[in-house]
């Protein structure tokens, strides 16, 4: 009980002891409970229907204006055709509009969109796919140090 | 000059106040009911909680976070535009106060802070590091680490309040409140005394003491001021919380929220309850000088030359990590440009014979001076980002209600977004050269004192300084802008 906190022992306890365990030890359980809960919950991910590999920018480094975004999209080594892709870019910094585009499949599983990047600084670019089956795929890439051109 | 009765000590005298605050129908009445400051506290601890859920349990990118989009578009921009217009409002509605307040229920602090800490040298240090955490960690591109350095600041408020006795963490730690209590000092309203006579003739000093129970002097009714700022003796906003414990605790209503001439009280040296002689410290020259340098360097990490400074200082020093780099250019900022650009200006007004008064002692003086334009340029850069975003967080909102399966906000209009540039950047300009001018009248004030009979020269050097600061900000209001790239990284 000195240094646990189940539930069912802390019922029992009265007041004044309730107290004195916020008192002493409250700090360090929200701390732990955020970092726990935060460590677990934000960064979990669940089994991909596919996965977005090879993803480049063109050209190198990125510029103001259209950028070319190219990735493939594989189920295992198999590549996945047929999937709807909209493409989103997106500025590291709050404040700024996003700029959409589309993607189409130039070959099989590999996939090709324009986006037209509108302000120097780092972009990330997010991938929102559809396939065929109607799953859905996120994926997203960095696009750092756009210059102007 | 009135006497103070109790104290015997002269105070100064004030014209009557044009304009009163706590007079203006239902404001003043709001204002004068005890728990304003909670109903105003609580929303924005509420707005506080749900940004550091969403920062930490949100999406990881920052323009649809609540976290970064509210802290590094909105808060700024409404803080720094308070401040112009009216005064240190935040701090009145500070949730970490509220936070500590209910601790303070279980907690009792037991210590007087520390007597070698009692300055602004920590607090000076601390915002150096906020600033140049903010560079290092990118923390305007992080949710989640924006959200950690919201629950560090509610750790660190607890903690130091919860063991030193009044309000230890505003007056001496908290960077974020030395920010607005130098960027206050030109804002038109101040909490202040309507009657020094009337001072001079009470005997409870209730404002700065509090008022406690009879029966018990261990019962406290109403606080006086935790900050140590005595209202007869009080000039100025340097310190004030606007927390109105005194509006609150005076038993004869005699205290305001009255209006000034913004950034009257850097005109004169004058003794200031609380803080003594702004000429004779040195700690608080240094903060203004970090407000006013770091504000130019803040400003500097969003255009496109710093990319090619750290590439070419990366080099030059064979590092591929930024603190090293980044080290340099904050030495070069906060320490190199004011040693050289004020030391020449006092060292240039011995010469002219502008001053009777040393090196050092010039150099603190004058540094209050620059408060307007480091203002200036706090108010054109977060202006820049609050105006340019300010609708984004509809879309926001209604992405992080869509997220919890709340759908009466409708789906997120992500192209929202804010004035354009073009617009905003006259806006830029304009707060630059009102600053610049506030800078230019304050140092010409302090000139006068200093040589009556030819303020020219003691004006002219320091008049130089605000011409390089004014330059220096407006080219960086002109170059184009990077919104915070990772170009040395990248390469």
């Amino acid at each position: 009980m000195r240094h646990g906190f189940k539930t069912v022992e802390l019922r029992r306890v009265s007041l004044r002891t309730g107290l004195f365990y916020v008192k002493h030890h409250g700090f360090a359980l929200l701390f732990l409970t955020a970092a726990m809960v935060t460590s677990n919950c934000s960064r979990t991910s669940q089994a991909a229907a596919a996965t977005v590999v090879e993803k480049h920018a063109a050209p190198q480094p990125p510029h103001i204006g259209p950028n070319t975004i190219t990735f493939r999209l594989v189920n295992g080594s198999v590549p996945v055709s047929g999937a709807m892709v909209q493409l989103e870019g997106d500025m590291t910094h709050a404040g700024m509009a996003p700029v959409f585009g589309s993607a189409k499949e130039i070959s099989p599983g590999q996939y090709q969109g324009e986006l037209t990047l509108t302000m120097q600084g780092d972009w990330v670019v997010l991938m929102h796919i559809t396939l065929p089956d109607g799953r859905k795929v996120e994926d997203q890439m960095n696009v750092n140090g756009v210059q102007a051109k | 000059m009135p006497t103070h009765s109790g104290l015997n000590v002269e105070l100064p005298e004030i014209e009557a106040p044009p304009f009163d605050l706590m007079r203006v129908p239902g404001v003043g009445a709001f204002l004068g009911w005890r728990h304003a400051r909670t109903f105003l506290q609580i929303p924005l601890l509420i707005v506080s909680v749900l940004m550091v859920l969403h920062g930490l349990l949100g999406p990881s990118l920052a323009p649809k976070n609540l976290a970064t989009t509210l802290t590094w578009l909105h808060f700024r921009g409404v803080l720094a535009l308070a401040l112009l217009a009216a005064g240190n409002f935040f701090c009145l509605s500070c949730p970490f106060i509220l936070v500590r307040d209910a601790a303070r229920k279980i907690f009792r602090p037991r210590w007087n802070w520390p007597r070698a800490l009692r300055n602004k040298w920590l607090a000076a240090g601390l915002f150096v590091l906020i600033l140049f955490l903010y560079e290092l960690f990118g923390l305007w591109a992080s949710p989640w680490w924006t959200a950690w350095l919201i629950l560090a600041y509610f750790a660190a408020v607890l903690v130091i309040d919860g063991l030193f006795k009044h309000a230890a963490f505003c007056k001496y730690v908290c960077p974020l409140g030395q920010f607005n209590f130098v960027a206050s000092t030109v804002s038109p309203l101040e909490v202040a005394v309507r009657d020094q006579d009337i001072c001079a003739r009470c005997n409870t000093k209730d404002c700065i003491r509090g008022r406690r129970e009879p029966a018990s002097d261990l019962v406290v009714l109403q606080r006086g001021c935790e900050l140590a700022l005595f209202q007869p003796r009080k000039f100025g906003n340097m310190d004030c919380t606007f927390c109105l414990d005194c509006v609150h605790a005076c038993p004869h209503d005699n205290i305001g929220i009255l209006s000034r001439l913004p950034a009257g009280e850097l005109l004169t040296d004058t003794f200031r309850s609380g803080i003594g002689l702004f000429s004779r410290r040195k700690d608080m020259a240094v903060l203004t000088i970090v407000f006013t340098f770091g504000a130019l360097l803040n400003a500097f990490g969003m255009v496109s030359p710093v990319y090619v400074v750290e590439r070419w200082l990366g080099k030059l020093l064979h590092v591929t990590h930024k603190a090293p780099v980044l080290g340099v250019i904050f030495a070069f900022f906060l320490l190199v440009e004011p040693t050289v650009l004020l030391g020449g200006a006092a060292w240039l007004t011995q010469k002219l014979k502008g001053s009777p008064r040393k090196l050092v002692p010039l150099m603190v003086r004058y540094s209050y001076a620059l408060v307007p334009l480091g203002f200036g340029m706090w108010l054109a850069h977060y202006g820049f980002h609050f105006f340019t975003g300010i609708l984004t967080i509809i879309p926001v909102s209604q992405s992080a209600a869509a997220s919890l399966g709340l759908t009466f906000l409708g789906k997120p209009r992500w192209l929202l977004t804010g004035i354009p540039i073009r617009f905003v950047q006259p806006m830029e300009l304009g707060f630059v050269v009102l600053g610049f001018l506030g800078s230019l009248l304050v140092t010409h004030r302090l000139a006068e004192e200093d040589c009556e009979a030819s303020p020219m020269r003691a004006f002219i050097p320091w008049a130089a300084v605000c011409v390089v600061i004014g330059l220096a900000a407006a080219w960086l209001i002109f170059q184009p802008m990077e919104m915070r790239a990772t170009f040395m990284m990248s390469n």
